[in-house]
């Protein structure tokens, strides 16, 4: 699916928004049948909460099946607060929609781990907790009997607010909602959240720390349901807990899918048309539920990209899209060498180990990486490389032994942090972001360099658009260095394999690595672009960064390294130069075998 | 108060048991096809109502009203795969078929209004309303059936898969489809016969446990959402880890019942959660190592 691409941001989109709030402010006064309105705020509310829920599911790819829950949680704590303790609309709303982000930060802890049905699991779990405690805890909700009078909010004068008013409060919260979004989805907090969604993986090794992110996505996701969950109650004065059910959850899922998940206006689309449905089909109330199942099924089967996905896949409206500004290129990006460390060495790895189960895949692995060099890892298929590397990288962790940077001695440490410290990689079998463009993946590789933080992105500062400016200029730079400048607004996933590899670089040269780990950087590259690849390894060196090259292509790690260390059985049986190894007896017999054997075989 | 503690024990083992098996019919689909139906719940429900047309209205013998069930509610799994399963497999959001299958539910829950009315139905037990002794504790002889029924069948279809050509060919399919498809077997197939597999078992708990709960359009929905959550207590791919799980969630429930009902309902979201912010593959489940 064509994803918006992010250079269009705030004040350009100020008509379209101005134009949708004309148009709200119109609706009620030229259709005032009241019920005609009580729509109107339905769907408007309704609208919110489904944006939210797609903020989780189409951009950071986690799945919510109690969404149900969180609006309810605004919904309660702004119903109770008003009818208890006789406090505004104005003091509960705000209470109410910061309680749900926190029952969203308190969801997000056990769905952190949990992936597929499991973490559908989590958020069908929260949101039947909810169901049960609004249904049963009847000293605080009253249950099906529900808490009535539930007052509307006042106007400044102390009168309430009537219902076309309280629709123009409604249609205005929700243009700021989707303002917010887009501001939010369209930066930098869109494109980390979609490298979430593309490779957990990648994203942690180039820095980003995909717990807080997960977590802000369902805060974010949660504050969204919260307004709506006010909304709602504040509505008609009433609420039980006959709403907040499972089916209300599907619903919301539903309408983020008809409309495109990941897209910025379907949750709009989607909402509107779904929700309308029932006021259409109200006569046909026995049939009501096949009609429903049945726009589901349609949905799924026929829609998988949903309206608005599906119409921005048509050649036509792709034509007339905004061809993105050609982004000059920043030179100076080029030196990106950590500070030259001096003569120390990069890393030290002192006794290595890892086991699985019972098997030790790496056997006291204890390696000095000089800095400056090319240090290449060869090794029979099973010998360990790779485990060196994930572990190296914080991905796995050791079983034994420790790993020293920059005086630093570790034990135990996730791949985020490592990043931190200036170890990155990339890998043997391509991770990119393949919903991004080539130019985005590598600005996800920026992220530890980036300073505006998410709510100079929600309110799109000076700063934030002009630090984004910045560093695409600098991204397009490590395009150029590793020879794919041009492609650089085109989707990740449509390049060529041996690009892909060579984006790979790219983004994690943006890390700026004291070390980078290239994995099988060859592998089903063909021969001119081994030759390109052998350069630029070389040119990488040459700007100051140490490297450790995997590879399988002899010819290629005998041209390029200054050091080459080989692994056997999970340990390391030599180490030298590329010809002091290349005349190696052991090595020989690892990669050959023995002449006994030979003979036998 | 013993008593009650065994009174609560034979109860939450034959609910337990049904959880159990409409959770190997997760099983059965999870591991061929990464799939599962969310409307299991429904099917059982649909089983239990055509059980009693079949056991009350036409008067027939219980086994053939659970043969019935077996086979109606068999044949819609057929017709489920189809529909729900098959066209989502390459969705772009992963769990897809969870609205599928939901959808086909609430379908389907519109159609049993229709055909059976709103009504909770009494369903008669084949074994009498006779209180049993059991130690101190009174029990009903469908809940022993239950038991007994339930176990058995889980353990039938295990060794189906296990010793059956057909049911090994289904392994097959699951441990490596395109292996399996080179080997000759039809995959395609047999994803459909997981799913029939999985339905029917859905069918049979109806026609078990509706004698002791009631059968009605409503009834399916909450046993098949706590069917899920003792698949996932156990771990999807973990077949015996989903009959103890079926077991503990049901045994749960009915000791925290003696406490209070309300926490009877809540008792059972709550646990697993704390499970799975512990253990994101379930107790039983198998740690997943990503290959990187």
């Amino acid at each position: 699916m064509r994803r918006p691409v992010f250079a269009h941001t705030g004040p350009r989109d100020g008509l379209r928004f101005l134009a949708a709030a004309a148009l709200a402010a119109a609706l009620p006064l030229v259709f005032h049948d009241p019920f005609f309105v009580l729509v109107l705020q339905s769907l408007g509310y309704l609208f919110i909460v489904t944006l939210g829920l797609d903020i989780l599911v189409g951009w950071t790819g986690q799945i919510s099946l109690g969404h149900a829950g969180l609006y309810a949680v605004g919904a309660y704590t702004s119903a109770l607060l008003s009818t208890r303790l006789d406090l505004p609309f104005w003091v509960t709303a705000p209470i109410g929609v910061v309680l749900a982000g926190v029952a969203g930060a308190l969801l997000a802890l056990p769905s952190l781990r949990a992936k597929g049905p499991y973490l559908a699991m989590v958020t069908l779990a929260f949101g039947f907790m909810i169901e049960v405690t609004s249904n049963r805890w009847q000293s605080l909700t009253n249950g099906p009997m529900g808490i009535a009078a539930i007052p509307a909010p006042t106007l400044p004068g102390g009168a309430e607010m009537d219902a076309r008013q309280y629709f123009w409060l409604i249609a205005g919260v929700a243009i700021l909602c989707q303002l917010f979004a887009n501001n939010l989805l369209t930066s930098r907090v869109g494109r980390t959240l979609l490298a979430l969604k593309g490779s957990e993986i990648a994203a942690q090794t180039v820095g980003v720390n995909v717990y807080r992110w997960k977590v802000l996505a369902f805060v974010i996701s949660s504050v969204y349901a919260g307004i709506g969950g006010v909304f709602f109650a504040h509505q008609n004065g009433f609420i039980n807990s006959d709403t907040f059910v499972f089916g209300l959850s599907v619903s919301i899922l539903t309408a983020v899918l008809m409309g495109g998940s990941g897209t910025l206006y379907g949750p709009l689309v989607g909402s509107v048309i779904l929700n309308l449905i029932p006021t259409v089909f109200a006569r046909l109330h026995e049939y009501h539920l096949y009609i429903y199942g049945g726009i589901i099924l349609v949905t799924i089967i026929f829609l998988p990209d949903g309206i608005v996905g599906s119409l921005l896949k048509l050649p036509v409206l792709a034509r007339l899209r905004r061809r993105p500004a050609a982004v000059a290129p920043d030179p100076d990006v080029l030196d990106f060498a950590r500070g030259r460390d001096g003569d120390q060495p990069v890393v030290i790895t002192r006794d290595l180990t890892k086991d699985f189960g019972g098997i030790r895949a790496l056997d006291r692995v204890s390696l000095t990486v000089r800095p400056r060099v090319v240090h290449g890892l060869i090794g029979p298929n099973g010998s360990g490389k790779s485990t060196f590397v994930n572990v190296l990288t914080g991905l796995y962790q050791p079983t034994q032994g420790e790993v020293e940077i920059q005086g630093q001695v570790l034990r135990r440490t996730r791949p985020h942090r490592m990043a931190q410290l200036g170890v990155t990689r990339t890998f043997q079998s391509i991770r990119l972001f393949g919903e991004l463009t080539v130019l985005e993946n590598v600005m996800v590789g920026f992220h530890l360099h980036l300073r505006a933080g998410v709510w100079s992105h929600l309110l799109q500062t000076p700063g934030a658009v002009a630090e984004e400016a910045a560093f695409r200029r600098k991204a397009r730079a490590l395009l150029d260095f590793v020879g794919i400048g041009e492609r650089a607004q085109e989707l990740a996933k449509n390049l060529p394999y041996g690009q892909q590899r060579l984006l790979e670089i790219a983004r994690a040269l943006a890390v700026r690595p004291r070390l980078l780990l290239l994995d099988e950087p060859a592998a089903g590259v063909n021969p001119t672009e081994i030759h390109h690849l052998s350069k630029i390894i070389g040119d990488i060196r040459g700007a100051g960064v140490t490297q450790i090259v995997i590879e399988h292509h002899m010819e290629l790690i005998m041209g390029i390294s200054d050091v080459v260390s080989v692994l056997d059985f999970g340990q390391k049986i030599a180490e030298g130069t590329t010809g002091e190894i290349q005349q190696n007896p052991t090595v020989i017999e690892a990669y050959l075998g023995s002449g006994m054997e030979a003979v036998h075989a | 108060m013993l008593i009650k503690i065994w009174q609560a024990l034979v109860s939450g083992l034959s609910i337990g048991s049904v959880y159990a098996l409409i959770a190997q019919g997760y099983y059965v689909t999870y591991v061929t096809t990464g799939a599962l139906n969310f409307g299991q719940g429904e099917f059982l429900m649909v089983g239990a109502l055509f059980g009693l047309t079949c056991y009350v209205t036409l008067g027939l013998p219980y086994a053939l009203a659970v043969a019935g069930a077996v086979v109606l509610v068999g044949a819609m799994g057929a017709g489920l795969e189809r529909v729900a399963i098959r066209p989502t497999l390459r969705h772009a959001l992963s769990l897809s078929w969870v609205l599928s299958t939901v959808a086909v539910s609430i379908i389907l829950k519109n159609a049993a209004v229709q055909i059976w009315g709103p009504e909770q139905m009494k369903f008669p037990s084949p074994f009498g309303d006779t209180v049993i002794q059991l130690g101190p504790a009174g029990i009903f002889p469908q809940e022993l059936f239950i038991i007994f029924g339930a176990i058995g069948t889980v353990l039938l279809v295990q060794f189906f898969l296990k010793r059956a050509v057909l049911g090994k060919a289904l392994t097959a399919v699951a441990h490596n489809r395109n292996a399996a498809a080179v080997m000759g077997i039809n995959v395609q197939r047999m994803i459909v016969l997981a799913f029939v597999l999985s339905s029917a078992l859905a069918g049979v708990g109806g026609v078990l446990i509706s004698p002791i709960t009631f059968a009605w359009a409503y009834m399916g929905t909450v046993p098949g959402i706590k069917a899920f959550a003792a698949a996932i207590f156990g771990g999807l791919e973990n077949p015996i880890g989903i009959l103890i799980g079926g077991l503990v969630v049901g045994v749960l429930e009915q000791f925290f019942g003696i406490v209070n009902s309300n926490l009877k309902e809540g008792i059972t979201f709550l646990f697993i959660l704390l499970i799975l912010a512990v253990r994101p593959t379930g107790l039983m489940g198998k740690k997943e190592i990503e290959k990187v």
